[in-house]
C-alpha cells in the first residue's frame, strides 16, 4: 500500500478539517484528497457508497474502507497516529472512531494523556463524552 | 606521588571500560539496527558507527573532565578510595549512556516495525476491474 485516496464531502466541517490536518501531518503512506462530487467519475462503481457515506477511503491496491474504518485508515497513514489506528480498531472502540478522530485532529496535548489509560472501556467512556460535529451527508 | 598513580589507574580502568562498553554496543547493537532499517546493512552500519563515535566522545570527555582532584592521598588506602570514588561516577555515567543507547535502538526499531505494519482490519470492499464491488 503506497497511498490512500480520501473521498470527503467538502461541505462537511469535520471533513474539511480532516483535509487540512492530514496535509500537515508526517505520513507513512501518501494521502490524496478527492472531493466527493468528483469521486463518482474516478470510482463509478463506488458512486452509491460515496453518496451514502460521510467518508470513503480507497487504497491504491483497491481496498475500500467505509465508515469507522475510513476514519481509522486516515490515522493509519500518519506517522504519529498509526498506533492509534490499531488501538481504536478494537470492537469496543471502533464505533467511537469518528469521535476519536475529531479529538485527535483538534487537540493533541489532551489526548496524549489518555494514552495512559489502561483499558479500552476507560477510553470508550472518554470518547463517548465527545460530540463531534455531524455532517449532513 | 600517590595522586599521580591514582590518576594513571583511574585513566587506565575508565578508558578500558569505555572501550569494552563501546565495542559491546557496536557488536550487539548492529542486529537491532539492521532489523530497524529493513535489512539495509550499509545504512545500519553507518548509524551504528556514528552512535559509537558519539558514545566515545561523551564518555572519554567525561573521564578527562572528571580526572582532576583536589584531594591529595597520603597513603594507599586514600588513593584506592579516591580512584574508587571517581570510577564509580564514570561507571554510572557509562551505564546511563548505555541504557540511553538501548532506548535509541529500541525506539528506532519500533518505529520501523510500525511503518511496515499492515492495516489493523481488512478492507470493507475491494475495487476490481468488474463494475461490481466485492466484499460486504
Amino acid at each position: 500500500m503506497r497511498y490512500l485516496t480520501v473521498v470527503c464531502d467538502q461541505q462537511c466541517g469535520l471533513c474539511t478539517r480532516l483535509g487540512e490536518w492530514l496535509g500537515a501531518q508526517p505520513k507513512w503512506i501518501g494521502i490524496r484528497l478527492l472531493p466527493s462530487n468528483l469521486a463518482a467519475d474516478a470510482y463509478p462503481t463506488l458512486a452509491p457508497r460515496i453518496a451514502r457515506e460521510e467518508l470513503v477511503v480507497v487504497s491504491d491496491d483497491g481496498g475500500v474502507y467505509l465508515g469507522d474504518h475510513a476514519w481509522l485508515m486516515c490515522l493509519y497513514a500518519l506517522k504519529h497516529y498509526r498506533s492509534w489506528a490499531k488501538r481504536l480498531s478494537s470492537p469496543t472502540l471502533l464505533p467511537l472512531a469518528r469521535s476519536a478522530f475529531a479529538i485527535l485532529s483538534a487537540n493533541r496535548l489532551k489526548i496524549s494523556g489518555w494514552l495512559q489509560l489502561k483499558s479500552d472501556d476507560e477510553l470508550a467512556v472518554q470518547l463517548s463524552a465527545v460530540q463531534p460535529p455531524r455532517c449532513h451527508c | 606521588m600517590f595522586i599521580v598513580y591514582s590518576y594513571f589507574v583511574y585513566l587506565a580502568i575508565s578508558l578500558s571500560v569505555t572501550v569494552w562498553v563501546a565495542k559491546t554496543l557496536h557488536r550487539r547493537g548492529r542486529v537491532f539496527l539492521v532489523d530497524a532499517f529493513h535489512g539495509q546493512q550499509e545504512l545500519a552500519d553507518s548509524i551504528n558507527h556514528l552512535l559509537v563515535v558519539g558514545f566515545y566522545l561523551i564518555n572519554v570527555g567525561y573521564v578527562a573532565f572528571a580526572l582532576k582532584s583536589t584531594e591529595n592521598p597520603a597513603n594507599l588506602r586514600q588513593a584506592i578510595e579516591l580512584v574508587s570514588d571517581k570510577l564509580g561516577l564514570v561507571l554510572l555515567v557509562l551505564g546511563g549512556m548505555h541504557f540511553f543507547n538501548l532506548f535509541v535502538f529500541s525506539r528506532v526499531r519500533r518505529r520501523a516495525q510500525e511503518s511496515l505494519a499492515p492495516p489493523p482490519f481488512p478492507p470493507d470492499a475491494v475495487l476490481t476491474a468488474s463494475p461490481h464491488l466485492q466484499g460486504s
